[in-house]
């Protein structure tokens, strides 16, 4: 090992401190200073923390590993600007023109962003911990693997953008328009999203645990595998939604639309889905164990082989649902129309049927509440 | 109160665009604010610190007159002739003087915000602290002209010829450069030859 004596190493701190080696060119820097403006020039580790350049022309500027700490860089217009590790943590960006900026793995954090253009921006790896991003416009911008924990997304417009893998724990979406963004694998535990869009979003195998997505419109979103539990959906629209394999354990699902849904091998076990409408939903092999689906629709549902253990489906709809080999053990179906379901194999042990409608149903190898076998429906 | 002496009053055309009682009342007041004095012959007129706000001197000829401290906020100057003018600590905040000949003139300390100098010629004059935030500066001519902590923040300075110049302490925030020639010109950020 090679060792120093205190005077050699105050020397040498000496060097490092005093060093003229900046990478940014000094002319464009000052010339950035004088005129606020200054395209594609050369301000590489420039130190501009707290420096005021709002409203600054700095098209295509070169501000990689800058340091624009607390910097006022409000409505400046940085379009394809390099920012790639820039320090812009507290800085003022309201209203900035980032559009194509390279920001990836910027420090961001604390950052009031709101009404900023980012759209097209490349925001990877990016450190946005609390920034303020109200209205901002991330339209087909990438926030792959970014970190927003707590960050405010409210009414953002982010169609196409990319936040797969990124991390917003507890950040506020609400009313942001996600249509058709990527955030597969992301972090949305204890979000709020209320009134969100995300329809046609790919949120595949994204935590959404505690989320607050009331009112939100998921149609035709791609939540395969998506954790849901204890999450809010109270009203919100997931029709034709895609949650084959979904955790959805103590979610609030009430007036849900869950029509055409696939949820197919999903969990909904102690969820409340009741007046939720699943209409046509395929739910086979899907787990509702103890779910309340009080005054739910489950017309022409596929439930084929789904666990209903326990499940209060009073006054539900499943009118020629599927529910060939379900398992309904102890489940209320007080009021529920069955009228031309498919019960064949079905198991009804212990299952209250009081006023239960069963015109027409199929009982065919059925378990019946009393625990005999009903062959009655059975085709030779 | 201020002393009005005109001093070469020439009314040689019969028509003439102004009014003359208005002309009086310049001479007798010290103002005439809003007042017609376009096409007016004031060469060399002492008319400092008359209040001329609004007035319509569009045309006028003030060649030399002494316009120092005088109220010209919103005139119209447009293609009056004010070379060799003093206009030192004048208000001329959003004047039009698109066209006017300013060659020479004394604007040291004048103030020129917003104000329409599209194609004037400024050559030779001495804008020492003067301060033209937003002006719009378009096509002037500014060869020879002083710009000592003059303020030319925000101002439009597409087309205008700076070679030769001393900006150094010329305060330039978020002026538009980008279609001005620099050459041999003095900037904060050093010679600028650019445009040579």
């Amino acid at each position: 090992m090679v060792r120093y004596t205190t005077r050699q190493l105050a020397a040498l701190l000496v060097i490092l401190l005093a060093s003229p080696a900046a990478a940014f060119d000094d002319t464009d820097l000052q010339r950035m200073v004088a005129l606020n403006q200054c395209e594609a020039c050369d301000l590489r580790e420039a130190r501009l923390a707290g420096a005021d350049l709002s409203r600054g022309a700095l098209p295509g500027a070169d501000l990689r590993q800058a340091d624009l700490r607390q910097a006022d860089l409000s409505d400046a217009r940085l379009p394809q600007a390099r920012l790639a590790k820039a320090d812009m943590s507290g800085a003022d960006l309201t209203g900035a023109v980032l559009g194509q900026a390279d920001l990836r793995n910027a420090i961001l954090a604390g950052a009031d962003m709101g009404f900023a253009d980012l759209r097209g921006a490349e925001l990877s790896n990016a450190n946005l911990v609390g920034a303020r991003l109200v209205r901002a416009e991330l339209g087909r911008a990438t926030l792959r693997r970014s970190d927003l924990t707590g960050a405010n997304l409210g009414k953002i417009e982010a169609i196409d953008a990319d936040l797969s893998g990124a991390t917003l724990i507890g950040a506020n979406l609400i009313r942001a328009n996600l249509h058709k963004a990527f955030m597969g694998e992301a972090d949305l535990t204890g979000a709020f999203m209320t009134e969100a869009v995300l329809s046609r979003a790919d949120l595949a195998g994204a935590v959404m645990v505690e989320a607050d997505l009331e009112q939100a419109n998921l149609r035709g979103a791609f939540l395969n595998d998506v954790d849901f539990s204890q999450a809010n959906l109270v009203d919100a629209d997931l029709s034709g939604a895609d949650l084959s394999g979904a955790i959805l354990y103590q979610t609030r699902a009430s007036g849900a639309n869950l029509a055409r849904v696939t949820l197919s091998s999903a969990s909904l076990s102690d969820a409340d889905l009741s007046g939720a409408d699943l209409t046509g939903a395929l739910a086979d092999a899907s787990d509702m164990t103890a779910a309340l689906l009080v005054g739910a629709t489950l017309t022409k549902a596929d439930l084929d082989g789904a666990t209903l253990d326990r499940a209060d489906l009073t006054g539900a709809t499943l009118r020629y649902a599927n529910l060939r080999g379900a398992k309904l053990a102890g489940a209320d179906l007080s009021g529920a129309v069955l009228r031309k379901a498919n019960l064949t194999k079905a198991d009804l042990t212990g299952a209250k049927l009081e006023g239960a409608d069963l015109t027409g149903a199929i009982l065919c190898g059925t378990t019946l509440p009393s625990g005999e076998e009903e062959n009655g429906g059975c085709r030779e | 109160m201020m002393r009005i002496v005109l001093c070469l009053i020439v009314f040689a055309t019969p028509a003439l665009a102004f009014d003359e009682r208005q002309l009086m009342a310049l001479k007798a007041e010290g103002q005439c604010i809003a007042c017609d004095l376009s096409g007016a012959d004031l060469t060399g007129a002492d008319l400092a610190h008359a209040n001329l706000w609004r007035a319509d001197l569009h045309g006028a000829n003030l060649a030399g007159a002494d316009l120092s401290g005088a109220n010209l906020r919103d005139a119209n100057l447009a293609g009056a002739d004010l070379s060799e003018a003093t206009l030192s600590e004048a208000n001329l905040k959003y004047a039009a003087l698109s066209g006017a000949s300013l060659h020479a003139a004394n604007l040291a300390g004048a103030n020129l915000l917003a104000a329409d100098l599209v194609a004037a010629n400024l050559g030779e004059a001495d804008l020492t602290y003067a301060y033209l935030a937003h002006a719009d500066l378009r096509g002037v001519s500014v060869a020879g002209t002083t710009w000592r902590n003059a303020t030319l923040s925000e101002a439009d300075l597409d087309g205008v010829d700076l070679s030769d110049l001393d900006l150094t302490s010329t305060a330039l925030r978020n002026t538009k450069v980008a279609g001005a020639t620099f050459c041999r010109t003095q900037t904060p950020w050093g010679q600028e030859d650019s445009g040579c």
